[in-house]
């Protein structure tokens, strides 16, 4: 009839992120796996290794700040890779995005909504690890500088790892087989990526590997911002390496575009 | 543009299975037409080609006018899909799941009008993972109706009901025929063809074998009919074109009732399974 039938892109993604966060919070197992597991870890952690001490001598921290710091790029790692990684096939599965696909909805307002869904998730994760650590960890508050830093690594970690997760979602389009595969290589990569050990004391073929992957990128980001700057000494090659983590996190979200707009598809896999 | 639905020589093979191999059909506007078929016939191929899902390997798909796969979003405004075996929104209210796909629409009708439509105003609160499968059907048309199409299609939309479900959804169909909707639905049910539409095509192996009015298809009119009777304590049944004629010849030869007379017209049901019979 008329175009006014067609809702606005705008409209229909807020709609969409209303949507989506309503959705999220009545689903206990991803309200538990992705929002409660890294405060618990962080409190585990803190309770039976919080208080040794790690680094460089005379500058040293305790693991606990080391832990929190790591948590909070692990929290952005569930929110945005672990989460889509796992609902988007089973949404296919669901018949729920072959029906939207048939509606007269702009189909970008569906990215748009789990974008803001990954956002919601990741901020309210890292304000929550962030409180624990000042409150429990003698974690400092950041200087201001330190915030322009974690503003551009949220952001492109938080691109690298919702755009890695949807890109999985097109290549194991099976929900089943993707909740199996999805969960063991997030947890993998917390293990080689610096989140449970000291990046710097891995094995070096562990190192490479997670080198590879944006989490051990996002991990030491988020660490340049919270730990104290002598901290960096401790790192391999003694630096930060802004420019790295920013060519790395910045390659994923390329790479995770190009294969999710190649992959991604609407419909349910054929079971006949 | 006197069809909603136009499709000739459409073809779509799955690997090297061929689902829909070459079939013709049109639908009129205002028209409610039920494709008829065996499992894997390509009823659901055929259906969600038109709309829009599957693109065709091969012939013509017209619906509304336009093209279906990747048609613009001014021409999903108009049609409504309700297809097979959808389980999402579980955790949301009835309430909640009509304004989740509301907002997929600029203009939706309002919320409680689609859900006191499909019968469910009771249910408004209740859990969409709760509903019986009638309900969570109902459901699916509801949501399918939002946008107000013009033309609405329903894949296998009562597999699974009890009979007083199919009833309730039969007459939800029929409200929706008094409002002018064009349908276009897949069934296994033979009394649901023959109750709801207006014509029926039959499917089988990819193909249209025919597709006519309820009344007509197959030969319906013009086949035999058994005159069955009871005369000397035994049982006879007779074939023929003329039931009219038989009856008065048996009702001149037995004196007072005739015990045990029927007159049977081959039910839709003998027609169609003479056709697929012959298909296979």
């Amino acid at each position: 009839m008329t175009a006014s039938t067609v809702p606005g892109l705008l409209e229909a993604s807020l709609h969409r992120v209303r949507l989506e966060i309503i959705q999220f919070s009545k689903e206990k197992d991803a309200l538990f796996f992705l929002v409660a597991f890294p405060p618990v870890m962080l409190l585990l952690f803190g309770a039976i290794f919080g208080s040794q001490k790690i680094g460089p001598a005379g500058n040293q921290i305790t693991f606990a700040q080391y832990f929190v710091a790591g948590m909070i790029g692990t929290g952005i790692w569930g929110a945005c890779f672990q989460n889509l990684g796992i609902a988007v096939p089973l949404e296919r599965d669901s018949g729920s995005l072959k029906r939207l696909s048939a509606t007269p909805m702009p189909l970008s307002a569906y990215f748009f909504g789990k974008i803001g869904l990954v956002l919601s998730l990741s901020l309210l994760e890292c304000s929550g690890l962030l409180l624990m650590g000042v409150l429990f960890y003698h974690l400092r508050i950041p200087p201001a500088g330190h915030w322009i830093t974690f503003a551009w690594v949220f952001a492109l970690g938080s691109g690298a790892c919702t755009l890695f997760g949807i890109a999985l979602s097109g290549l194991i389009r099976n929900a089943r087989v993707a909740s199996s595969i999805v969960s063991p290589i997030a947890i993998i990569l917390q293990f080689v990526s610096g989140v449970y050990f000291v990046f710097s004391q891995l094995p070096t073929g562990l190192q490479l590997v997670g080198s590879v992957f944006p989490l051990r990128w996002l991990t030491l980001g988020m660490r340049s911002v919270f730990l104290p700057e002598s901290y960096r000494l401790a790192e391999p090659g003694h630096g930060w390496q802004h420019g790295t983590t920013a060519i790395v996190l910045g390659v994923w979200c390329v790479a995770g575009l190009i294969v999710a707009r190649r992959t991604f598809t609407w419909m349910p896999e054929r079971s006949t | 543009m006197a069809f909603a639905v136009e499709v000739h020589e459409l073809r779509k093979a799955y690997g090297s299975r061929r689902a829909v191999d070459g079939v013709d059909f049109t639908v009129e506007l205002g028209e409610i037409v039920a494709l008829l078929g065996p499992n894997g016939a390509g009823k659901t191929t055929t259906v969600e080609m038109c709309a829009g899902f599957r693109r065709p390997d091969s012939g013509s798909v017209r619906v509304l006018g336009t093209e279906p796969f990747r048609a613009p979003a001014t021409w999903k405004a108009r049609i409504g899909v309700v297809t097979q075996q959808t389980t999402d929104l579980k955790e949301l209210t009835v309430a909640q799941a009509v304004w989740a796909i509301s907002g997929c629409y600029g203009t939706p009708r309002p919320a409680a009008e689609v859900i006191e439509a499909v019968g469910l105003t009771e249910q408004s609160d209740q859990r969409c993972e709760l509903l019986s499968g009638g309900q969570r059907r109902r459901l699916e048309v509801a949501l399918g109706i939002l946008g107000s199409p013009e033309l609405l299609f329903l894949d296998e939309p009562t597999t699974g009901f009890d009979p007083e479900a199919r009833r309730m959804f039969w007459s939800l169909i029929e409200q929706l025929r008094a409002d002018g909707t064009t349908i276009l639905l897949t069934t296994h049910y033979l009394d649901e063809a023959e109750h709801l539409a207006d014509r029926v095509g039959v499917i089988a192996a990819g193909r249209m074998l025919e597709i006519n009015t309820p009344e007509l298809i197959g030969g319906r009119a013009g086949a035999l009919s058994a005159v069955s009777w009871v005369e000397d304590g035994h049982p006879h049944t007779e074939h023929t074109a003329t039931p009219t004629e038989l009856v008065r010849r048996l009702a001149a030869r037995i004196d007072g009732e005739i015990v045990g007379l029927s007159i049977a017209r081959p039910t839709l049901e003998d027609v169609y399974v003479r056709m697929i019979n012959e298909v296979e």
